[in-house]
């Protein structure tokens, strides 16, 4: 973020409720110029509503199996057909929907916390501090991530919050490393110097004055954030390492469907769930990146 | 424990086989399936079998030593049974017939002494004679008290193994052992190159078991790629004359989906068709496949130790609960068999008489309730306040089971039963299940049968401690069936004792028996000769030829 621009929403949002709303209603307004990301942002909101609504929404018991009704096509019956074991893939796909958004939401919160945290003492303090923690950082990256989720959730056996624990350990370095730049270039500045001057103490100075200015960045690699772990729950289910059967997420769906036989018989099977997980990882996308264009005050002037 | 060692040295051949989804097997008559060989597949075009190509073998095992007395794997076996040849080999109806003997052991009257006469001019690949003083060199190594190998077990009766003279060989017993003849077929190995090498040493003898393999049989070993490829080629001095093929060459993939789109697009020419893949397969033009009913049975074990299976009602009632005629149907897509006792009904020791526990869910909730457990509040059966729920497991990579650990869930959830379904790697998992750790409560797995029927490696309580009786089963007269067997020469007489032991099992239920599978090779059309083994995969390919 360029220097003045901050100065400007500094201020702003220190003054009158009044101009806060107005520089929400200016985010709003450029979030909604972006068709792609309000198309997202619709696409979502169907998507989360129905998972949510799923145990009602559901037409059948996503787990019930019928031997006798394998691989059936879709029909007025099973909406997208059913699986390899006869359970109805629509009512699968919603509950499915529930445990990987879950899985996806929760290990953001959970990252972000812990980045924000680290990243706001580390450029608050400096120094030592700063230096041990980045230190931390650069260890934790330099794991090859996708084997060391492996391992950890092999040894730690495989459970949806096991994997959002292991998630949100191992992906909070990202967050911490930008809101720790967020920290060096705003903690110099007047405001934060006339908060000190007013005797205001170092976390009401980083929670209460420094923080909501970092936040810009912060939500928008959250929000880019729930899609990758999305990403990475299917990954890991489709390797078997994820949620455990019966029940479905999106990720352990495609594994199921992993059949030469699927692929030239019923490929409605790997299809639907396949489509899920692009969907939805494309609208959390294509909303991050109009949150990043919406709040991102240089934007505006172009 | 030594006895079941040799034994279960085929049943480690079963775990590799399942864990690939793969068994063996074919029908000695065709190459069409019994019921799902497509309607056109009438070509077969017959003619004189003519020599030349190289056959492609799809494979998703890797070997690990061409030495078959110390290999443990399927994958390293079928590689042996191309390289060497043994005095007798097994056929397709598992009669024991003579290979490099020129006919079946002459018995002693006491059924002490066993004498095979060689056929002359037998020539290894090196282009040395094999003797009986090669014979001798071998079978002395599995008496060796240095000997490393898996097999010592199987020759406890074996006393001693003497050349009479080049081409006449005596096996001298202790006592009279009905399994013997089927132990009369392992590979000759070549004195000349092995006869210096100690006993003790000759496991890692990586020059020759891994590098260079000399053996006997129709294919030299030429090169081996690990990850891709393992090429053998044509021993035109082969005793019973030279292959038709020029070589024959082995394909690594990673998983049976691979295997499948490699004899899509004509890669490779054979490979063991896995169940769920079939519909793809029977598309295929190109490609012919055979089944065979396979010498295996697959079960879920219950591990006695558990005080929730020790009541053999429940265990009856377990079996009741699960439906496995329907199984057998869908998931198996009606290639198998339900199956009853630990028995294939390819042995001459089936006993079709024995109890039977069909799907009769209220039968089950019967004798649960006779067993003291009753519905709680959740609707989850209880006994002094402990639920009925425990983990199934299974390897990963085997769909199959899987599914039938996820189907069984659902069964005996109808009934009040709490059931978690759980997979493993294949090493971890064979670490969990076996002694000494015994941790899991169920497993869903396989046995690929030994030859020869005797129990005592799977049921006889002395295996509990280290040998494959892994659900601590235990029972004094399958014990004392498990004795006395093997020193049973007549067939008949022994059948009968043997019938026995499978109603007894079959009675306890110390496994849910779940089917007997039939077991699919795909084959290129171009493939010709090719006969179905229900435990060999590799079986006659000298005899295979190619139509190209």
């Amino acid at each position: 973020m360029g220097k003045p621009e901050n100065n400007v929403i500094q201020q702003q949002s220190d003054q009158t409720l009044g101009k806060r709303r107005s520089l929400l209603s200016i985010i709003v307004a450029k979030f909604m110029q972006n068709k792609l990301a309000v198309f997202g942002l619709f696409t979502l909101a169907i998507i989360i509503t129905a998972c949510v609504l799923a145990p009602w929404i559901a037409p059948h018991d996503p787990n019930f199996q019928n031997l006798r009704n394998r691989l059936a096509p879709p029909g007025p019956e099973f909406w997208l057909g059913t699986d390899h074991l006869g359970r109805d893939l629509f009512s699968r796909l919603l509950h499915g929907g529930q445990v990987s958004l879950t899985v996806g939401f929760v290990a953001m919160l959970g990252a972000v916390s812990i980045g924000t945290t680290i990243g706001a003492i580390a450029g608050f303090f400096g120094g030592r501090v700063d230096a041990f923690l980045m230190r931390l950082v650069d260890v934790i990256i330099s794991f090859p991530n996708i084997f060391l989720l492996i391992t950890l959730v092999a040894v730690l056996e495989p459970s949806m919050e096991i994997l959002i624990l292991v998630f949100a350990l191992l992906s909070w370095t990202g967050t911490s490393r930008l809101v720790r730049g967020e920290f060096l270039t705003l903690k110099n500045r007047e405001f934060v110097l006339a908060a000190r001057t007013i005797g205001m103490s170092n976390t009401r100075i980083i929670f209460g004055q420094i923080l909501p200015s970092a936040m810009g960045p912060v939500i928008v690699a959250a929000t880019l954030a729930v899609g990758g772990f999305i990403l990475a729950e299917s990954t890991l289910s489709f390797l078997g390492l994820g949620i455990q059967p019966p029940r479905a997420s999106w990720g352990n769906m495609l594994t199921y469907s992993q059949s030469v036989t699927i692929f030239r018989t019923a490929v409605w099977y790997p299809t639907f769930p396949g489509l899920m997980i692009l969907i939805t990882v494309l609208c959390f996308n294509f909303i991050g990146d109009g949150l990043r264009d919406a709040l991102d005050p240089r934007v505006v002037e172009k | 424990m030594k006895a079941t060692k040799s034994i279960f040295i085929l049943v480690n051949l079963i775990f590799m086989l399942f864990m690939f989804l793969t068994a063996c097997g074919t029908t000695p008559e065709d190459t069409d399936t019994a019921e799902r060989g497509a309607d056109e597949e009438v070509d077969e075009p017959t003619g004189d079998p003519q020599y030349g190509g190289t056959i492609v073998l799809g494979t998703s095992g890797e070997p690990v030593i061409f030495n078959a007395l110390y290999h443990q794997d399927s994958a390293s076996a079928d590689v042996t049974d191309l390289i060497f040849a043994g005095l007798t080999y097994t056929d397709e109806s598992l009669e024991v017939q003579p290979h490099i003997a020129k006919d079946n052991a002459e018995i002693s009257d006491d059924g002490l002494e066993w004498t095979f006469e060689l056929q002359e001019g037998v020539l290894f690949h090196d282009g040395e004679e094999l003797t009986a003083h090669d014979v001798v060199f071998t079978y002395n190594i599995f008496l060796h008290e240095d000997y490393t190998g898996p097999r010592a077990g199987s020759f406890t009766s074996l006393e001693s193994v003497e050349a009479v003279d080049d081409y006449t060989v005596k096996f001298t017993l202790r006592e009279p052992d009905a399994r013997f003849h089927t132990l009369t077929g392992y590979s000759i190995l070549p004195e000349h190159i092995l006869g210096d090498v100690p006993i003790g040493d000759l496991e890692d003898y990586n020059e020759f078991n891994i590098e260079n393999p000399i053996g006997a049989g129709p294919f030299k070993f030429e090169n081996w790629d690990p990850g891709q490829s393992l090429s053998l080629v044509a021993h035109e001095d082969y005793f019973e004359g030279r292959p038709y093929l020029d070589g024959v060459t082995f394909r690594f993939a990673s998983d049976s989906n691979a295997l499948v789109l490699l004899l899509e697009t004509g890669d490779i020419d054979h490979m063991i068709a896995p169940t769920s893949e079939l519909v793809a397969i029977e598309t295929y033009e190109h490609v012919n496949l055979s089944s065979t009913l396979a010498l295996r049975y697959d079960y879920i074990g219950w591990n006695l130790q558990n005080p929730l299976f020790e009541d053999v009602r429940v265990r009856q009632a377990l079996t009741h609960a699960i439906d496995r005629q329907e199984i057998t149907e869908t998931v198996l897509e009606g290639q198998a068999e339900v199956a009853h006792a630990p028995v294939s009904p390819l042995s001459w020791a089936y006993n079709e008489d024995v109890a039977r526990f069909d799907y009769d869910p209220d039968r089950a909730l019967e004798l649960l309730s006779e067993a003291g457990w009753e519905p709680g509040e959740d609707g989850i059966l209880e006994k002094d306040g402990e639920k009925f729920s425990f983990t199934i497991l299974s390897n990963d990579g085997n769909t199959t089971r899987r599914d039938i650990g996820i189907i069984v869930q659902q069964y005996l959830g109808q009934i009040g039963i709490e059931v978690k379904p759980e997979q493993m790697e294949w090493g971890a998992f064979l670490d969990k299940i076996n002694p000494p750790n015994y941790d899991f409560d169920a497993i869903v797995l396989a046995w690929g049968l030994a030859l020869d029927p005797d129990p005592s490696a799977i049921w006889h309580s002395k295996e509990i401690e280290n040998g494959l009786n892994n659900i601590s089963y235990r029972n004094d007269r399958i014990d004392e069936i498990s004795d006395i067997n093997t020193t049973i020469i007549d067939q008949d007489e022994r059948a009968e004792l043997l019938g026995e032991a499978w109603a007894i099992l079959a009675e306890e239920q110390p496994y849910t028996f779940l089917y007997y599978p039939n077991q699919f090779v795909a084959l290129n059309r171009d493939v010709q000769g090719f006969t179905h083994h229900p435990r060999v995969d590799m079986y006659k390919v000298n005899e295979w030829w190619l139509n190209r």
